[in-house]
């Protein structure tokens, strides 16, 4: 214990004993207090000190080499490393997703996302385990399937209508490529020139890690530093989409006043810079990109379903906060429930099952992906939520999809199998086409 | 095995401290059979890669499998030194990719088990039938754990292939190759004195004993907590020449020299 709390102090460089720094390190308050040990060390220490210190501090400083460098070129590093096997990573070359490349034609090619959407996707992070593959192979891409042409056939209708008439839910076994989807959905709308609120993460909005404070005189709950980091995640995605747009009044968001006409990214800006005001601008933002019809709205939720039970935010009784009572949460679920709409636009929402605890029945229950006895009460607060949704089932993969996935592989040197047909079959077969399997299958053999 | 030893301190005694090629390793059939293995020659070049191939241990007739002939590829390594039984335990590794030369098929093919578990081609990296593999998984498995300790072979493998973008497969055939020793100490008394006998391993052994290193090896990296980090980096830091396993083996290898004279005692 002692060992970690000494290597962060900058005592590490000195060449007192180990003794001499551990007495440096204790504050000064407690350096007066006589315990056994110290009686039993200062006994002892006038024995041992002399042989002790050449040793330990030379095993501090070799320490200090190892931890910077990589372990397996040794400490000091200046090891050379083995030629044969350290080669330079080499992207994959894929074509770009765009519009006009999500056709049926192109179902089964694995399609880059274009230059222009990598900054804005890159605002946000990815959804966890898809990111572990993009760290793996790069550039990141995704497979087209058969879901995808036909998921992104539907978003391109609802262009034209209002967003209450679109609300839909993607659901599916784990791994099957909910968050993909949802993803290429996001690409292919900020493309195509949407106004695009990606969520990669509604869990961390749910689990208490944002402060949260209590509105005067209501039941609602507001996260000041959540709301800010979105709206300026929103401003950087978007920002040159949002120059077009102005707000149609005065309003007053906070302590700061805004006047009619000023753009929306400058009004964005407002919430970036104060905290406390992020909220009203975000409802405010909301209102406005809802009330013009020349530029459509895209709001996309990853792990939905941890808007649609309790969360780990507890009010001042101590009972667990319902998403309807922090500001933020509700502002979305009015959107998603249709009680607010843009008036061109689209919700799109992906569940997720990383998180066995984060799974909301209510919602399974309500999409039809689950049966419960009729008798068994569901929760009545967030019940009326959750009416309307569509849900739409990601299924895994086909043959052809998951064969164009793994000449992918191949050519990203996953694995490095010839890549032959039993092989393929093999890894197609064990992991039944479920995308994340077929990965693990690939990827690590197992 | 006098010879192999006289080989061996005539090596050492010039090259103390550097890595021992792989030409350093006389097999056991060498042993047996009393003759040398004419593939044998000293590698000037980088101390970190093993040069050629062993001849396998046994020259007994392994009827040709089914399965390995008929997915076999035309480019496998038909032509190297031992014919039918090199030539049924390359060709698990058939189908190899471009670049590999055939070199590195033989080397790999000629380890204890191959020759005895045909493995058809795309078994060739599998955790189950491949038998370098399975001995590694079945060294790190504890308590009956097989699923556990099969992770933590495949995300090593995997975490070795994300840092140098290279079949992680051959880096470690090349790091246990590399770390295991060719002889073990037998103790036995002579009278009243305890003597350490140099004895010959099986390959199975010699492997085991790799394993074994580089799994205390990695037990003692400070900073990576988790065991595929670790493991990952011992194996990289074997390749690389630097390793606990690698000081290990050669302090093996030097008490072997110095009790080479016990060699020849009958017990």
């Amino acid at each position: 214990m002692a060992h970690r709390f000494l290597a962060s102090t900058p005592l590490l460089r000195t060449s007192l004993s180990l003794t001499a720094r551990a007495r440096a390190a204790v504050p000064a308050q407690y350096a007066n207090y006589v315990t056994a040990s110290a009686v039993v060390m200062a006994g002892g220490k006038a024995k041992k000190a002399a042989p002790k210190i050449k040793a330990q501090s030379n095993s501090f400083r070799k320490k200090k080499g190892a931890d910077d460098d990589k372990g397996e070129s040794g400490s000091g590093g200046a090891t050379r490393l083995n030629e044969k096997y350290y080669k330079p990573s080499v992207p994959v070359k894929v074509e770009e997703f765009l519009p006009s490349t999500a056709t049926k034609e192109h179902v089964g090619q694995v399609l880059g996302f274009p230059s222009t959407v990598v900054p804005a996707l890159a605002q946000t992070a990815y959804p966890t385990l898809l990111s572990e593959q993009f760290e793996l192979i790069k550039p990141a891409a995704l497979v087209v399937r058969d879901s995808t042409v036909s998921f992104l056939e539907k978003v391109d209708k609802a262009m034209k209508t209002p967003s209450a008439q679109s609300r839909i839910v993607l659901t599916g076994e784990a791994g099957s490529g909910k968050s993909a989807l949802l993803l290429q959905t996001v690409s292919h709308c900020l493309s195509a020139g949407w106004i695009v609120i990606y969520v990669p993460k509604a869990t961390t909005w749910m689990n208490s890690s944002f402060a949260y404070n209590k509105v005067a005189n209501t039941t609602s709950f507001v996260q000041p530093l959540l709301a800010s980091n979105l709206v300026g995640q929103i401003q950087n995605v978007n920002k040159s989409i949002l120059d077009k747009i102005t707000t149609s009044e005065t309003a007053t968001v906070g302590r700061h006043e805004v006047e009619k006409g000023t753009k929306l990214s400058a009004l964005l800006e407002v919430g970036v810079k104060d905290q406390f005001a992020a909220q009203d601008v975000m409802e405010l933002f909301m209102k406005e990109i809802g009330a013009q019809k020349d530029i459509p709205t895209l709001v996309a939720v990853d792990e939905v379903n941890s808007l649609f039970r309790p969360t780990q935010y507890l009010s001042q009784d101590g009972k667990e906060l319902d998403p309807e009572h922090l500001k933020l949460s509700k502002l979305f679920l009015n959107y998603i429930s249709g009680k607010s709409t843009f008036k061109h636009g689209a919700i799109v929402a992906a569940t997720s099952d990383t998180l066995l605890a984060n799974k909301s029945e209510v919602l399974e229950v309500t999409l039809g992906v689950k049966e419960v006895s009729p008798y068994k009460r569901l929760s009545q607060t967030i019940l009326p939520w959750t009416q309307g949704l569509t849900s739409v089932e990601v299924p895994n993969y086909t043959r052809e999809e998951a064969k164009g996935v793994f000449d992918y592989y191949k050519k990203a040197n996953i694995f490095f199998d010839a890549a032959s047909e039993p092989l393929f079959l093999n890894k197609f077969i064990t992991s039944n086409g479920n995308p994340r399997k077929f990965f693990t299958a690939c990827a690590k053999g197992i | 095995m006098l010879r192999s030893l006289t080989r061996l301190s005539g090596f050492s005694a010039s090259r103390i401290g550097f890595q021992q090629p792989a030409v350093a390793r006389i097999s056991i059939a060498s042993f047996h059979m009393g003759t040398r293995p004419n593939a044998v020659s000293v590698s000037t070049s980088t101390a970190t890669s093993p040069s050629t191939p062993l001849p396998p241990p046994m020259a007994a007739s392994i009827p040709k499998s089914d399965i390995s002939t008929t997915t076999a590829n035309a480019t496998t390594a038909q032509g190297t030194d031992a014919g039918p039984v090199t030539g049924a335990s390359s060709e698990q590794l058939g189908g190899e990719e471009e670049d590999k030369n055939t070199q590195d098929d033989a080397e790999s093919a000629a380890s204890g088990f191959a020759e005895f578990t045909p493995v058809s081609p795309e078994q060739a990296r599998s955790l189950t039938q491949n038998p370098i593999l399975s001995q590694l998984v079945n060294t790190i498995m504890k308590d009956g754990k097989k699923a556990r300790a099969q992770r933590f072979v495949a995300d090593a493998l995997l975490e070795i292939r994300s840092r140098t973008q290279s079949d992680p497969y051959h880096v470690i055939l090349d790091a246990l190759e590399l770390a295991s020793p060719i002889l073990k100490l037998t103790a036995i008394k002579k009278g009243s004195k305890v003597l350490q006998v140099p004895t010959p391993m099986t390959e199975r052994q010699r492997r085991r004993k790799a394993i074994v290193w580089i799994l205390e090896a990695s037990d003692k990296r400070k900073g990576e907590k988790q065991l595929k980090d670790r493991l990952a980096s011992e194996f990289l830091a074997v390749v690389n020449g630097n390793s606990g396993a690698l000081v290990k083996k050669n302090q093996l290898h030097k008490m072997a020299l110095a009790n080479r004279a016990n060699a020849s005692l009958k017990y």
